[in-house]
């Protein structure tokens, strides 16, 4: 459903990402993986147009979405969940869920998205009142997701879901992602916690120093240790 | 405590009042656009002219006028933002700060070119006298100005926090990246909230109208009134603006009583600086600490 051909990214006169492409098929988990700084979140950021794109491009279901603003690509059905979650920290829960919802393609299916959420969240439903700011990393992590889910995505870009997440909250969202991706939601999933997305994901790309420096079946990667030696350092 | 005493706080409530809403604007454009309109006193003073020139042209009472004045800043607001600051966006906010500034001097220029510097004063015959409640005398037109802030208060509130584009407008305050990533339109909520903010500071222009004589640059009083009071109420702080708006409202007044009106600014200021050495952030500031 996502095709990226030939991207080129730069922040200032810096190029960042070079020459990237990667595909993520329809409902599939795609994982990005590689070391901190090497351009996962960059990437990411351009396909939401918080980045702007230097050359090359950007294909959804076959459309050509290289130069739409970051409005468009929303009502277009890709959806990030940011890097630091990007929450509106004096809204509460049940506010800032409802936000998602903004994006007119979302607004005649907030009902049933809700109570989808609910399904993903149940425990969402007892902080509903709460301020947003005040919640554990775990907990504003589930509501940026839930909050992503009320735009009724049909890719769902996670960036860094796992960052400051204790070992459980880690595992219960990785839970969620394969709940969510089960429904039919394709995942962009960038992670440092290597070994955990590759179980989940069907294929993965590592990247390094801005490109892709290896690409295959997520269980191939997995099991080779060479590789993921090389390329991953671990 | 005495009745003269009593007057003069009341008196600075129904000030207080007006300060409040025009710099519940600025207070509003800056948390939302993170810029400070230094134009806002100017637009004041438009919207004090949009009442004058309506109200003696048309006959009609000022406080009809004031929708008309209303609905004019409101579209001044949301043009100089979607047309000016909007285009430097990307340029340092100091910059997009000259740029009001450049405002502020064309809005007042061009009032003294139309109006000229001579003071104008609109005669209201809405009212006959002050309201006498024993010892104490109120001003109906001070009254009435009150009673509007808290009407147009009440709107703004219901409109920030019940409706889509307000949601949008505090979600954009809080995360604008944030906002984004939801579908927000950032050009359109900055256009609106300055449109807002605007139509505040316009508003208060309005009631202003009939209890002062009106000149060109009359706003630049207000100007850092309101700057003062968004300050002290912690810049974006919408309710620490109310607040502190009827705090200076009534130290002014106050001060006027005790020891005479030459130093009710002297006392405003000084206190301001007071506080800001104790608390920086403000009264109701929050402090400077990084959302995660």
């Amino acid at each position: 459903m996502l095709e990226i051909n030939n991207l080129y990214v730069n922040i200032g006169n810096l190029s960042i990402i070079q020459d990237v492409s990667l595909k993520v098929g329809d409902g599939e988990i795609v994982a990005l993986i590689g070391a901190n700084g090497m351009g996962k979140t960059t990437l990411v950021r351009a396909l939401s147009k918080l980045n702007s794109v230097k050359s090359g491009k950007i294909f959804f279901k076959g459309e050509d979405i290289t130069d739409l603003s970051a409005d468009k690509i929303v009502e277009k059905g890709i959806i990030q969940v940011p890097e630091g979650r990007k929450l509106f920290p004096q809204m509460s829960v049940i506010e800032n869920i409802e936000m998602g919802a903004y994006a007119k393609r979302a607004r005649t299916k907030e009902k049933e998205n809700l109570e989808y959420v609910f399904t993903v969240f149940p425990e969402l439903k007892s902080m509903l009142k709460q301020a947003c700011g005040n919640l554990s990393g775990g907990q504003q992590q589930m509501v940026a997701i839930a909050r992503s889910i009320m735009a009724s995505p049909e890719l769902l870009i996670l960036d860094e879901p796992s960052i400051g997440l204790s070992p459980i909250a880690t595992q219960k969202m990785f839970e969620a992602i394969e709940l969510i991706n089960k429904s039919g939601i394709g995942i962009l999933i960038t992670e440092q916690n290597v070994q955990q997305v590759l179980k989940m994901a069907d294929t993965a790309y590592a990247m390094q120093q801005g490109k892709i420096a290896l690409s295959g079946k997520a269980s191939d990667i997995a099991a080779d240790d060479e590789l993921k030696k090389i390329y991953i350092g671990m | 405590m005495n009745m003269q005493f009593f007057q003069a706080f009341l008196d600075g409530t129904l000030m207080g009042g007006v300060y409040a809403l025009a710099a519940l604007g600025l207070s509003l454009i800056f948390g939302v656009m993170k810029i400070t309109n230094f134009a806002h006193g100017a637009m004041m003073t438009v919207g004090m002219y949009a009442v004058y020139v309506v109200s003696t042209s048309l006959g009609i009472s000022p406080y009809i006028a004031l929708v008309f004045a209303a609905i004019t800043l409101f579209a001044l607001g949301y043009i100089i933002q979607h047309f000016l600051i909007d285009k430097i966006s990307d340029a340092p906010t100091h910059n997009q700060l000259l740029l009001t500034l450049g405002v502020a001097y064309i809005l007042e220029n061009g009032l003294l070119a139309v109006f000229s510097p001579n003071y104008k004063t609109l005669n209201v015959d809405d009212f006959d006298g002050a309201i006498q409640l024993g010892a104490i005398s109120i001003s109906p037109e001070k009254l009435v100005a009150f009673a509007v802030v808290l009407i147009v208060t009440a709107v703004i509130y219901i409109v920030l926090y019940k409706t889509r584009i307000g949601k949008a407008i505090r979600a954009c305050s809080q995360n604008k990246e944030g906002a984004k990533l939801m579908g927000i339109v950032i050009k359109k909520t900055n256009a609106v909230a300055f449109g807002i903010g605007a139509l505040c500071t316009g508003i208060a222009g309005a009631l202003l109208t009939p209890i002062l004589s009106i000149y060109p640059t009359l706003g630049e009083t207000f100007q850092l009134k309101c700057f003062v009071i968004a300050i002290l109420g912690g810049m974006g702080n919408l309710w620490g603006a109310l607040i502190s708006g009827l705090i200076v409202g009534i130290v002014e007044s106050l001060t006027g009583y005790i020891a005479g009106g030459s130093w009710s600014d002297l006392t405003v200021y000084a206190a301001f600086i007071l506080i800001l050495l104790v608390k920086p952030s403000g009264l109701f500031g929050r402090s400077n600490r990084r959302e995660h």
